[in-house]
């Protein structure tokens, strides 16, 4: 329980320290901030329907459970729900953008709706947690493809 | 480097990260490769010939489909 505990707490620090290097080096407004929120949205949009796949995969091998499965794809509809609501508040909100860069008010509820996907996503991971170092090796690999994506649209708004 | 391959090397380096936090040599490439990665976002995104209107449809269909995705996962 100790080494899970440490474990679990080195992964949140090293997710901190990664989250503050993306701020730190992306900080500053950038003019194509709207097109590079859309673009990172399709990624992300994409890479959510891989960890599906992959997830599908791992449950068709026995490598998770039905339980462990379901539990995913609740999150996975979460996310794909949330997701879907903050591209379309991008497209609502695209024309109050100046030089490509959202207004503050609207760059709050943006990043509001962008915690709302994180948070299922962030569920996963818990998930993820319980599958040990012996899961599912593509599972895990394609689990952190979508985080790393999480973390550069982070950088869009951010 | 294209940013799937920048998103490959993440891929890598997290979990790396994660048993081996503190290590400065790893920071710092890790900081490296997001920027790069940020600045492929970047870069295609103005090399797009699509408009943001194009690219914001793309994605709400690629949602659209991750959702009911998740959902055949959900019930299967």
């Amino acid at each position: 329980m100790q080494n899970l505990i440490t474990r679990r707490g080195q992964t949140m620090m090293a997710a901190v320290l990664i989250t503050a290097l993306v701020l730190l080096t992306t900080a500053c407004p950038s003019e194509n901030q709207i097109r590079k929120a859309a673009k990172a949205s399709n990624n992300l949009a994409n890479l959510t329907n891989n960890v599906t796949d992959a997830v599908r995969i791992a449950f068709q091998a026995g490598q998770i459970s039905a339980e462990t499965k379901n539990k995913m794809a609740d999150a996975l509809i979460l996310v794909a729900k949330e997701g879907k609501i903050f591209n379309d508040m991008l497209f609502a909100n695209q024309a109050s953008a100046q030089n490509g860069t959202f207004p503050p008010n609207i760059f709050v509820q943006l990043s509001t709706q962008f915690d709302k996907v994180v948070q299922p996503f962030l569920d996963m991971a818990t998930q993820l947690n319980l599958l040990g170092p012996n899961g599912n090796q593509k599972l895990a690999q394609t689990f952190a493809a979508l985080r790393a994506a999480i973390l550069i649209i982070s950088a869009a708004f951010k | 480097m294209s940013l799937q391959d920048t998103i490959l090397l993440l891929n890598k380096l997290i979990p790396v990260l994660a048993t081996v936090t503190g290590n400065p040599a790893i920071l710092t490439l890790a900081q490296q490769l997001i920027v790069i990665a940020n600045g492929q976002l970047e870069s295609q995104a103005a090399a797009s010939g699509k408009t943001t209107d194009q690219i914001l449809a793309e994605a709400s269909a690629t949602w659209d489909k991750a959702l009911q995705n998740a959902q055949d996962l959900r019930n299967m």
